[in-house]
């Protein structure tokens, strides 16, 4: 009987820690995020006008290298950052106009990533409006 | 002779040829006749300044470049080797240089700092985009479905 009571008393105190380990789990998350957005704010780039910001993206996104193979692009990359960025790089038609597209050899050929290239390729054409192309 | 005042109160000196580096001092240059009396630059810290100062230095004598910018001008530059050595030894201050290289309009430093930093980006994703310069995603989750939905070409492969 005694064992029996420790036992409970045991797993009453494991319980009771483990709602301490939650607690403080969630104050280190909700720190940390804090120090996050501090660290953020003082970030020099914020401190670039859109100006110099954009010209930054022109240059970062000559080219894009759009394939059915590779794994991302400049111009999708910067403009998936925040929504500053995402608003800058989405009126910047330069940012979208450089590209390097990689057309598969017929052996590898596949419908689907052709596709989705084919796609991704008119979204830039759409995206560069009417500001010279690089292809 | 001249002399340039800092944001900070430090004095630098310069001749005519390197300060014509920049359209700013040039034009501010023009009206001054005596060179006894120092140019103040309240927007830019002597740290910078010193650095702006010996790219100047460097670069006196090179043709000026074209103060019209043709749009598909950006896709030509190239950057030498003094220049990236320059600009990547100085990396921790490239944002008040690019800063200054605007102020002041030197038009190859801000071309010079706007492609080091577009080099640091390119070839990353987007968190480590974030992760370099310490930037919170800020988008909304319909922003963020509408990104997965365009990026569904990078995802698929």
């Amino acid at each position: 009987q005694i064992a029996e009571k420790d036992l409970a008393d045991y797993e009453s105190e494991i319980h009771s820690l483990q709602i301490r380990i939650a607690q403080v789990r969630a104050r280190h998350e909700n720190l940390k995020a804090y120090t996050t957005n501090l660290g953020s704010l003082l970030s020099p780039i914020r401190r670039l006008p859109n100006e110099l910001l954009g010209k930054i993206f022109g240059f970062a996104s000559n080219p894009n290298d759009l394939t059915s193979r590779l794994r991302g692009s400049s111009a999708s990359a910067v403009s998936s950052v925040c929504a500053r960025w995402r608003q800058l790089a989405l009126n910047s038609p330069e940012v979208w106009s450089s590209m390097r597209i990689y057309l598969c050899d017929k052996d590898d050929y596949e419908a689907e990533p052709d596709a989705i290239l084919t796609e991704t390729v008119l979204l830039f054409l759409q995206r560069s409006k009417n500001y010279p192309l690089s292809l | 002779m001249f002399t340039l005042l800092s944001e900070d109160g430090i004095s630098f000196q310069a001749e005519r040829d390197v300060l014509e580096r920049s359209v700013l001092l040039k034009n501010m240059l023009e009206d001054v006749q005596d060179s006894s009396n120092s140019i103040p630059l309240p927007n830019v810290a002597s740290a910078v300044l010193e650095k702006v100062l010996h790219f100047c230095e460097h670069h006196r004598g090179d043709p000026l470049p074209v103060p019209e910018e043709d749009e598909t001008r950006m896709r030509k530059i190239v950057i030498e080797d003094w220049d990236y050595d320059f600009i990547s030894a100085n990396c921790d201050i490239v944002f008040e240089i690019i800063m200054a290289a605007n102020y002041l309009d030197i038009k190859d430093l801000l071309d010079l700092g706007c492609k080091y930093v577009a080099s640091l980006i390119k070839g990353k994703s987007t968190e480590q985009i974030r992760e370099l310069f310490h930037i919170v995603n800020d988008l909304t989750p319909e922003e963020e479905e509408k990104i997965k939905k365009e990026n569904q070409w990078a995802e698929a492969v």
